[in-house]
């Protein structure tokens, strides 16, 4: 046991010691998380956020109270939009539009000539029991640029509130009706941090599992390594037993890290010391370093298990549901986010905490990772019980 | 002339033998399109889908009202528990539930991801009751027009692939000149080629004018799958095309000898261009948006190099508006940034050892 725990300590000295292992296996997953954060949180907690907006008018009542509102939004420190105002004429539309396409106003509203006598007509004729015709307002968006189809919905809910207010001076009684708002099986405290967090934590034990494991088992098998271990006196089951702690030992680290940086950089509401979060975790680590194995059992040499590695890394990586859920994706790629593990460890995971409800059953998010673990594990142990080292 | 073509020839050999440059240059771009392009909904159709939505209300105009809403597509349900288990399993995006004196919006997690100002349409629809109620629909007319911005129709998709032809260009560019100005040099090959009749111009051209054939072929390779797979459309000036991505492609293999300069042990400079790559992956505007990012990542994002190459692709295969000054401009620079520091480097490498 002792000789056991001096060569596992070795192999993780080792193993960190080596720049490239150090770079991908602790500092990458750390730097991933700040950069997932950087990007996948404002989406879900917009805030901030001021749009470009090129206003067209050709003056009279309403367009001057369009404008008023539009002036209100567009000032003090939570402005909405950064608003021009330019005159109403076929020139100013031109040159809103060329803006526009060059990305230097992302939605350009023109409030036509005769948009005001429309709106008189339209109040004169509703107060007789006639339904008119509804003035037009242009709105001018560009295509495939977020920041242009967003500022549409605001502008769109803007001239929804407006007709309200319209409405109530004409005399209608309206309650405004008060809605809720529900992100389903999340909890109300939801915040990416929460949601990432586990994520990162399988996407850690995913590298060690392909790279500090399959790649670097293959590796020593390539160079002989194994076999010279085998001349000492060494068993082969005493090298696995130790390459399995040293392993563990680097998980161990490699979780502490990206905890400590949910925790005091991100503040995530995520207990470590949960049990369920420790019983996935420990499963995470069965599952994928197996996963390490059966890559070790499977490739002849360094370069093809490092190839298979990376041709398996994004796609289970991204459709394991690590960075955001994937729920409704189409037939195209959801076989391979049904026949991934980390689909089941990561929807487990944050069942079992109480960030997003699974929508697989408990029972399925323990089973699959089972089995691919077995599966893994019996697939090497064949494999390996053939080879000579 | 003739060592300098057997370089090249070998170089493009070695290209297509190298299974990890292979997969960087090639299959890895092009699988992140497909899966971000399916996970963020960027179609490929051109049509633009609608919101599924369930509605549980006692009042029947609940219904009516919520199919009336634009890009809205009302479905029925008989409890909240069903709406919630639709929701889960992804079958619609959201769902609301009215009794008259609240309204509860329900949200699919990946709804808010595709669109963070889905929240909205809570209020959309109250709105819309409130109006259904004093039978008035609206009072005025929104007319949308979305205008293409470029030469070309083209779908989110279509708009994002020269974006990834950029990535390409980047992965092999830099890389390729890691390996030659750091592996090369750490291997000791450049020594060896030293005691051959081998002039150093005669090697550094021979290798660098291989990568260049292979990295243009396979950006434009990239360019004509996409196309071809997803059925999207470009309008390609092929006259800015070429010297957009052959500069671009001189401008990447400048980063990448820079950073061979500043990390002489290359398997460093190797793993910087990784996280470097990674950055640009994700700040350069391609695959995400970086509207709703702070504006200080936004800065970032714009002094990015490949932001600006992605964006000269984009002239060039007509989705997007710029002038031919701005694609020009920005070759000029990736240009004089390469034959400087290749003349620096190269002589460098050579004199060292």
């Amino acid at each position: 046991m002792k000789r056991v725990l001096r060569l596992s300590n070795y192999l993780f000295k080792s193993l960190v010691r080596d720049g490239s292992n150090l770079f991908w296996l602790l500092a990458f997953p750390c730097i991933l998380l700040v950069i997932m954060m950087l990007i996948f949180s404002p989406l879900y907690e917009p805030k901030n956020i001021t749009f470009n907006l090129t206003l067209i008018s050709y003056g009279g009542t309403f367009s001057e109270i369009i404008e008023r509102v539009f002036n209100e939004v567009s000032s003090g420190e939570n402005k909405i939009f950064q608003l021009e105002k330019f005159p109403g004429s076929g020139g100013n539309l031109k040159e809103g539009l060329e803006r526009l396409k060059n990305k230097k106003t992302d939605l350009v509203l023109e409030i036509p000539e005769d948009f005001d006598a429309r709106m008189l007509n339209w109040f004169m004729m509703k107060n007789m029991g006639i339904t008119p015709p509804t003035p037009t307002i242009n709105v001018y968006s560009l295509k495939h640029q977020a920041a242009s189809q967003s500022a549409y919905v605001i502008v769109k809910n803007i001239f929804q509130k407006l007709e309200l207010e319209f409405l109530k001076g004409m005399g209608y009684q309206m309650e405004i009706i008060p809605v809720k708002t529900e992100i389903v099986g999340t909890e109300d405290t939801f915040s990416y941090i929460d949601f990432i967090y586990p994520g990162m934590v399988i996407f850690t034990v995913f590298m060690t599992g392909l790279f500090g494991i399959g790649v670097d088992m293959t590796w020593l098998k390539e160079k002989g390594i194994m076999r010279r271990i085998n001349v000492t006196g060494l068993a082969n089951s005493e090298f696995i037993i130790s390459y399995i702690i040293s392993r563990f030992y680097l998980i161990i680290l490699q979780i502490a890290l990206i905890t400590i940086i949910a925790k005091f950089i991100f503040k995530t509401n995520v207990n470590p010391f949960a049990p369920a979060f420790i019983l996935y975790t420990l499963l995470t680590i069965l599952c994928l370093s197996s996963l390490g194995f059966f890559i070790a059992a499977i490739s002849k040499t360094t370069n093809s298990a490092n190839a298979i590695s990376q041709v398996l890394n994004f796609p289970l990586q991204f459709l394991g549901g690590l960075y955001f859920p994937l729920i409704n994706v189409p037939w195209v790629i959801r076989w391979i986010v049904i026949i991934n593990p980390i689909t089941y460890l990561t929807s487990g995971i944050r069942d079992s905490l109480g960030i997003m409800k699974s929508p697989y059953p408990d029972i399925v998010t323990l089973l699959v990772p089972v089995f691919w673990t077995v599966f893994f594990l019996f697939f090497t142990v064949k494999r390996f019980g053939k080879e000579e080292f | 002339m003739k060592v300098i073509w057997k370089l090249f020839l070998s170089t493009v050999k070695t290209f297509y033998r190298d299974k990890m440059t292979f997969f960087f240059t090639l299959i890895f771009p092009f699988t992140l399109v497909i899966i971000f392009g399916f996970v963020f909904g960027v179609g490929s159709s051109g049509e633009e889908s609608k919101l599924s939505v369930g509605v549980l209300s006692s009042d029947n105009r609940l219904y009516d009202v919520v199919n009336s809403i634009e890009g809205v597509d009302a479905r029925d349900f008989d409890s909240t528990e069903s709406i919630r288990q639709a929701i889960l399993q992804g079958k619609i995006d959201a769902g609301v539930i009215y009794n008259s004196e609240e309204m509860k919006l329900m949200l699919n997690f990946t709804t808010m991801q595709r669109d963070p100002l889905s929240r909205m349409l809570g209020d959309t629809i109250t709105d819309s009751i409130l109006k259904s109620d004093i039978k008035i629909d609206k009072i005025i007319d929104l007319k949308l027009t979305s205008i293409d911005p470029g030469r070309t129709v083209t779908t989110d998709l279509g708009y994002m692939i020269p974006g990834v032809v950029a990535l390409t260009i980047f992965n092999g560019g830099m890389f390729s000149m890691i390996s030659l100005f750091g592996d090369y040099r750490k291997r000791g090959i450049l020594k060896r080629f030293g005691v051959t009749p081998l002039r150093p111009y005669q090697f550094i051209l021979g290798m660098i004018s291989g990568r260049f054939v292979v990295t243009i072929s396979s950006a434009t390779l990239v360019l004509m799958l996409s196309q071809f797979i997803f059925k999207v459309n470009f309008n390609i000036n092929w006259f800015l095309y070429l010297i957009s991505v052959s500069t671009s492609i001189l401008g990447m293999m400048a980063f990448g000898i820079l950073l061979s300069e500043i990390f002489t042990e290359p398997a460093v400079a190797s793993e910087m261009g990784s996280l470097f790559m990674t950055v640009m992956m994700f700040f350069s505007g391609i695959y995400f948006p970086l509207e709703f990012l702070p504006g200080y990542l936004r800065k970032i994002g714009s002094i990015l190099p490949l932001a600006y190459v992605a964006q000269s692709i984009r002239i060039a295969t007509g989705v997007e508006t710029g002038s031919s000054i701005f694609v020009l401009t920005v070759s000029l620079i990736m240009t004089m940034v390469f034959s400087v520091l290749v003349f620096v480097s190269g002589s460098k490498a050579f004199r060292s050892d």
